[in-house]
């Protein structure tokens, strides 16, 4: 059988387009790793990233922004990210922290309040509100068994439609 | 020795076989997040790459209309369906439309490997066999094709992957140095990792906990992912050295999913690292 060539035809002008190309992927992947030179955090971009991911300095305490579920006996449970936005635990641990930031805790946790009511899920059947907090934690005391926050402040309190507190 | 070998058309039509398929059924199963995302907060809106040109989100129907239009734009590259026009297309669209899902607030990086082999696979003759393009011009699957285009397309998406990966590994040394490979960073992500996933309402992993105790265990593990990200473009110099970093970088992915409970779905699939397991030798 006769042996044929690609569908492209070869020749100077295929290997010259191949090798620009390629060179202009490489370099457009490469070039992100600049911002690896700055001191503050650089915004990430894609699909040429910098990949910051598991490189930042970490201390042994971390702040973080989620929602507690507030039961009728005064005991608490975290809710599910998802009753505050799709994309994601990250995308929504981001996007609450900026919010929250930006003052908009008690509207957050409206939403949740009433994304927990439409949705219904028996685990959280028995949560009567939705709080809205900036804790702080310390990792030893979490991986020692302690869920206590060092400092937790309410962003934002909302009671859950139909679950009426008495 | 050539520098880029020559192989049959069966390899390039192999890789878009499988990433083309891969990324088609990652982002069906996906349909109705990204539709969310879609009509999400404008105020999470944080526009990174091409979406940039955008200063607020589309209308959702118009997200929408991209995000399905790539899904058939999918189905035909796979397919390999006139190739020479859907190919380019394909990779735009996956790129716009993983662009704008990452313009949230949040760059998922799990996602950057195959928008960019499929920006590869597109422009490349990956059509030539396999496909319906190979059927239609010479009446086979597997026409007796072979040209260093064929080989240089699994040797470019090595590259790329190569490059990403370094690109990691010089993220965590501009961070911390060297003692990045002490293993401390890792251990405290992983503990970050874990109060994240259960104050956010997720499972976190076992393992990870179990190993806190042990910081020589992370510094190991630590050690060895630098090593192996800082190695990767070494998979473009030899179809041995390709093959022992595929080996290597999905036992890493294995490790992270184990350890810290987060799932890089194209890695852990082995469909991304393909192009290095079938790399062809230099003659």
């Amino acid at each position: 059988m006769r042996q044929l060539e690609a569908s492209i035809p070869d020749g100077p002008v295929a290997r010259l387009a191949g090798a620009i190309a390629a060179g202009a992927l490489l370099a457009a992947i490469c070039l992100p790793a600049r911002r690896l030179a700055r001191r503050q955090e650089a915004r990430d971009s894609f699909p040429f990233s910098h990949y910051p991911m598991f490189s930042a300095p970490r201390k042994d305490t971390v702040g973080l922004v989620h929602m507690l579920g507030r039961r009728e006996d005064g005991s608490s449970t975290p809710l599910h990210h998802g009753y505050l936005g799709p994309g994601g635990l990250n995308q929504v641990r981001r996007q609450i922290r900026r919010r929250v930031r930006e003052g908009d805790g008690q509207l957050l946790a409206e939403r949740a309040a009433t994304e927990l009511a439409r949705r219904d899920r028996p685990e959280d059947r028995d949560v009567r509100r939705v709080d809205v907090v900036r804790a702080r934690y310390s990792y030893p005391a979490f991986l020692a068994g302690s869920r206590t926050p060092l400092r937790i402040r309410v962003a934002g309190s909302a009671p859950v439609p139909g679950r009426e507190e008495r | 020795m050539s520098l880029l070998p020559v192989a049959g058309a069966a390899l390039p039509g192999l890789l878009r076989l499988a990433t083309g398929a891969y990324v088609l059924q990652h982002a069906a199963r996906r349909r109705r997040m990204h539709r969310r995302l879609h009509r999400s907060d404008a105020a999470a809106f944080a526009p990174v790459g091409p979406v940039r040109v955008l200063r607020r989100p589309l209308p959702p129907r118009a997200a929408d209309a991209l995000f399905d239009a790539s899904l058939v734009s999918g189905a035909l590259m796979t397919a390999g369906v006139a190739h020479r026009v859907v190919g380019p297309i394909h990779a735009a669209l996956l790129t716009w439309v993983y662009a704008y899902r990452n313009s949230f607030s949040m760059v998922y990086h799990h996602e950057n490997p195959f928008v960019l082999h499929t920006m590869v696979l597109g422009l490349a003759p990956a059509a030539d066999a396999l496909s319906v393009d190979a059927l239609r011009r010479d009446g086979t699957l597997l026409p007796p094709r072979r040209s260093w285009m064929y080989g240089a397309t699994p040797l470019l998406m090595n590259a790329v992957s190569g490059a990403t990966y370094a690109i990691s590994g010089a993220a965590k040394l501009a961070a911390a140095g060297p003692a990045w490979a002490g293993g401390e960073h890792m251990r405290s992500q992983v503990a970050a990792d874990a109060l994240r996933k259960e104050m956010l309402g997720e499972r976190e992993t076992r393992l990870g906990r179990a190993l806190y105790p042990y910081p020589q265990v992370f510094a190991v593990l630590a050690a060895g992912s630098l090593v192996l990200e800082l190695a990767a473009p070494l998979a473009v110099l030899d179809h041995r050295c390709a093959r022992a970093i595929a080996v290597g970088a999905y036992g890493m992915h294995v490790g992270i999913r184990l350890v810290m409970g987060i799932t890089f779905p194209y890695q852990l699939s082995g469909v991304m690292f393909l192009p290095m397991l079938l790399s062809p030798a230099r003659r």
